[in-house]
């Protein structure tokens, strides 16, 4: 009777399991325009040789600077480049650069704030200083020092954007750790004989999992965000890989004649912004209401 | 007394009047009746009792007398009359007006129904101001004699504080001077000593017993123990799962309950001259609000309950002076039979 | 309560070491184009050799950086070497530019994130909660770099109603100068044409600093008003009779004033961290626009002056936030 209590605590928050949880996101409005926009980049860059009419990286000066038309729905670029093509590979690059880098943080941050959360002491006050530490310093700078530093690239930005991140989820895994390492079952767990390892990896992972999720979630919009103002201000990927804010940045001294080279990519980041903050606002509306 | 064209002596009108109130709240399933049908009245310098278990409806009955049910609870049907106004028919701006003047409520907890940010005197004063016109000279004159009539020590100085700096039995205190500052008619308390220490509890009681016997004020006293109601109220109405099943004078309830979940409550009070060795209580759970049983509300867990009870819903039967009861048994439990 | 408060000062120094450090690296790494533009095109050789050794620019980094260092703790900003300007002359001719910005920015985000947060909280899951946090989360998803280019492009480009850049218009140039805010020393002045010119010059950067802002204040101010709201003390107030309008303005401002005056303190340092970007996109004269420059020339007293100048703004804001939230909530007693 006992262990079937404490097993229940367990699983406290995988109550209702996915069938709900995809119910209950088809019928909130905020969730399904997040979703969906999330989901249009996502194909976008997915099915991009599909989708894109046009080579993004053809140039073609005969057609340069041309505006939005039949051709050319977003107009061309100043080297002739049709804009949509190219603003539909960009949407490989975001993505690519949110994938990793709230990857590598959350898989870092988790880490380290399972293992600080769960064996306390020493390594957990090393950690929250430098938790503190890193938080006093917006994660933008932590990139523009990791670019400045090794040159602009993809994957100085990545690296850059990835320390800067890391410690959000260290708090909260942290957080949640301490919560839960007093609960029944993680003592249960233990006087079986369960070494820290597992206990942290089969038990008390899956149940900061929610918590992550949102993180995670609300994470990805501000990453795109900042990769865009990194990327507009020449510190991001170089050309000719598409990049969104690049292109926003080279399209600024073509105004105000040639305003589409800006306004479309610009755009995107928007679009995507939008559908990562909307979800992760939902989401985390659903945990708080799931956790009652 | 007013004299009616046949000789009579008129019989005063009382001072609130509810009749078949029905408040509902809706929920994720579906709608839920807090309070489904009650009446009651309360007369002019009488102290009436309303006694039920947590979740009966109480509160949400002193709510809405006062019609603070806030979105998107709402009172679907009923009448309340109040000093002869139609409260349910009132305009908004009209009923601010009674709220706090007419009537005033005191809350269970004391140490958070004071706001927290503001100073004694600048609630007191906001409050006397906002009713009666005065200057600000003379709202704390009316606050410091308020305070003196609920025997708080130094009032002067007491004004200053903040809520937090006083103790859970001053701070009803205050709130009961609140309700003294604007001259009310009427004052519902809502389980006021449930969150105090048992020695304040006294002290507060007595507090209000006082303020009843030098006032004209009428009171609703709503609690969940009856020893409370039975030494404060004149008369005494029982509620169960948001409906009324018997109302009477305090005495005659407390020693002839006709209603069985009455008798339970009262039955349950252990006793030291008892011969029983073992608590009593009422077997079974309170009702699902959502969806309450058919017939009379109590018969899942009414030990006189027949097929009858579950079909048909027992409207108020008289059983003595002033004493109803809702329930098809009231001659078997009054004859002593059953328990 | 002292105590508290001298803790947190203790700790700007350390921090503000490791800003200058980080910028000065940042800023030597790359060879300085700083003397070459200021000397354009009719330089010489001995003009450039002369400005070499002027600013110690031959000599080994970390002989510069103790050199620079001493200078700074003897209170010497040093010359932006673009220009040969002091920079704390250059600083407190910038200074105030940026300071009308961010004020006129942090007015706009209280007033309306106060007003959209309680219009949320209070028509809670109702239409104008949708609207206000539909706003918010719009604003917050835009990069600023690109609303400021959109805004430039609808309002100045297409509409032409409001000015392109720059402060204030060139034909009726600034106020009188009393603080520097142009605004303020208009008034000071009488100078109505001043007033106007100064105003509709701060409309497209003050929007474009605040709307993406706003979202974190109407969400704040959300917050703490369902949490207000739904306090005890509050049926207390209805139950006195007073009018919904009243309750939440009157009272249940300010017990929510806490978090929000916290969420504005904080939001100054990032305002002052968006007059980067802003202030470019708009030639407005501001620090943030000193600072980019500075840093894009490669040009290090200036770059490292501003470095400072926002990282004690950040942190004494910080510890203001802290002492103001003990202020207001007398419960609160470090």
């Amino acid at each position: 009777m006992r262990s079937e209590r404490s097993e229940n605590e367990g699983r406290q928050r995988r109550s209702r399991g996915w069938r709900y949880a995809v119910y209950a996101l088809l019928r909130s409005p905020t969730a399904l325009i997040g979703a969906t926009l999330v989901l249009v980049i996502i194909v976008m860059a997915a099915f991009a040789p599909l989708i894109a009419p046009y080579d993004p990286n053809r140039l073609n000066m005969a057609s340069r600077l041309n505006g939005p038309s039949a051709e050319h729905i977003f107009g061309t670029d100043n080297v002739g480049r049709d804009l949509f093509s190219r603003v539909v590979y960009g949407s490989r690059t975001a993505l690519v650069i949110t994938f990793v880098v709230v990857t590598v943080a959350g898989v870092i941050g988790t880490c380290l704030g399972a293992v600080a959360g769960y064996f306390g002491g020493a390594p957990d006050v090393f950690l929250m200083r430098l938790v503190d530490i890193f938080l006093s310093v917006p994660p933008l700078l932590f990139a523009l020092v990791a670019v400045a530093a090794l040159g602009p690239s993809l994957y100085n930005m990545m690296l850059g954007l990835s320390i800067g991140w890391w410690t959000w989820h260290a708090r909260i895994v942290r957080g949640e750790v301490l919560r839960l390492k007093e609960t029944r079952f993680i003592l249960a767990a233990r006087a079986l004989g369960a070494s820290p390892l597992r206990i942290i990896l089969r038990h008390l992972i899956p149940n900061v999992a929610g918590p992550i999720i949102v993180q995670t979630t609300e994470q990805s919009g501000l990453v795109v965000l900042t990769a865009a103002s990194l990327s507009f201000l020449g510190l991001g990927p170089r050309p000719p890989t598409p990049d969104w804010g690049y292109m926003v940045a080279v399209g600024r001294t073509y105004l105000p004649t040639y305003w589409w080279m800006s306004t479309f990519p610009g755009l995107m980041v928007v679009i995507l912004v939008l559908g990562f903050l909307l979800l992760g606002d939902y989401l985390r509306d659903y945990l708080a209401r799931e956790i009652k | 007394m007013a004299e009616r064209p046949d000789g009579q002596a008129a019989v005063p009108r009382p001072l609130l009047e509810v009749a078949g109130l029905v408040t509902e709240f809706p929920v994720y399933r579906g709608r839920v009746q807090a309070v489904a049908g009650i009446s009651f009245s309360v007369d002019r310098q009488e102290v009436v009792g309303l006694i039920g278990e947590t979740g009966c409806g109480k509160s949400v009955a002193a709510l809405s007398v006062m019609r603070l049910i806030r979105a998107p609870g709402r009172i679907v049907a009923g009448r309340i009359v109040f000093d002869e106004a139609d409260v349910l028919s009132l305009a908004e701006k009209r009923m601010r007006r009674i709220r706090g003047r007419g009537m005033a409520m005191i809350f269970q907890r004391p140490m958070s129904s004071l706001d927290p940010v503001f100073t004694l005197e600048r609630q007191f004063s906001d409050l006397v101001r906002f009713h009666f016109r005065v200057p600000r000279k003379e709202a704390r004159r009316i606050a410091v004699s308020s305070l003196q009539a609920v025997a708080l020590p130094d009032p002067e100085s007491l004004l200053n504080c903040y809520p937090h700096e006083l103790s859970g039995g001053m701070q009803q205190r205050t709130m009961i001077a609140m309700a003294l500052a604007c001259d009310s008619s009427l004052l519902i308390a809502d389980e006021p000593t449930t969150a105090l220490d048992v020695s304040v509890q006294l002290q507060i009681l007595k507090l209000i017993q006082d303020i009843m016997n030098g006032t004209k004020m009428s009171a609703i006293l709503i609690s969940h123990d009856i020893g409370v109601i039975g030494s404060m109220c004149d008369r005494v109405y029982v509620m169960y799962a948001g409906q009324m099943v018997e109302h009477g004078p305090v005495r005659e309830v407390i020693t002839r309950p006709a209603h069985p979940y009455a008798e339970c409550l009262i039955n349950a009070i252990p006793r030291s001259d008892s011969a029983k060795r073992s608590l009593t209580h009422i077997r079974g759970e309170v009702c699902d609000p959502l969806l309450p049983p058919t017939g009379c509300r109590f018969h899942p867990r009414c030990p006189l309950a027949t097929v009858e009870c579950s079909e048909q819903a027992p409207s108020m039967v008289e059983v003595g002076m002033r004493h109803s009861a809702a329930c098809l048994k009231t001659d078997e439990i009054l004859s002593g039979r059953g328990m | 309560m002292l105590r508290f408060v001298v803790r947190r000062l203790l700790w700007l120094p350390i921090m503000l070491f490791g800003v200058i450090t980080l910028v000065f690296l940042l800023t030597n790494i790359t060879p300085s184009k700083a003397i070459y533009i200021r000397l354009g095109e009719s330089g010489t050789a001995a003009d450039v050799q002369n400005l070499i050794e002027r600013y110690n620019l031959d000599k080994p980094i970390l002989q510069r950086y103790f050199a620079y260092m001493a200078a700074l703790f003897k209170g010497d900003l040093g010359e932006s070497m673009a220009e040969g300007r002091p920079v704390a002359r250059d600083l407190a001719e910038f200074l105030p530019a940026s300071i009308e910005l961010v004020l006129s920015s942090l007015v706009l985000i209280a007033i309306l994130g106060v007003l959209l947060g309680i219009a949320s909280a209070v028509y809670k899951n109702r239409w104008p909660d949708t609207l206000a946090r539909g706003i918010a989360v719009t604003g917050l998803a835009m990069p600023q770099f690109w609303l400021a280019i959109m805004l430039y492009l609808l309002f100045f480009y297409q509409l032409n109603l409001l000015p392109g850049g720059g402060r204030i218009s060139p034909m009726i140039g600034p106020p009188r100068h009393a603080t520097g805010l142009y605004i303020l020393d208009s008034v000071l002045a009488g100078d109505w044409d001043a007033l106007v010119s100064s105003i509709r010059h701060l409309i497209l950067p003050v929007i474009t600093l605040s709307l993406t802002r706003l979202s974190t204040m109407t969400r704040m101010t959300r917050t703490a008003f369902l949490d207000v709201l739904s306090k005890d003390f509050m049926l207390t107030h209805q139950s006195h009779g007073y009018s919904r309008f009243r309750n939440v303005f009157r009272y249940g401002l300010k017990n929510a004033l806490s978090p929000i005056l916290s969420v504005l303190g904080l939001l100054i340092g990032g305002l002052f961290a968006g007059t980067f970007l802003v202030e470019t996109v708009f030639s407005f004269p501001g620090v943030g626009y000193y600072a980019i420059t500075a840093i894009t020339h490669s040009d290090f007293q200036p770059a490292i002056a501003s470095a400072i100048f926002f990282s004690l703004l950040y942190g004494i804001v910080n510890v203001l936030v802290d002492v103001g939230y003990a202020a207001l909530d007398p419960r609160v007693r470090y």
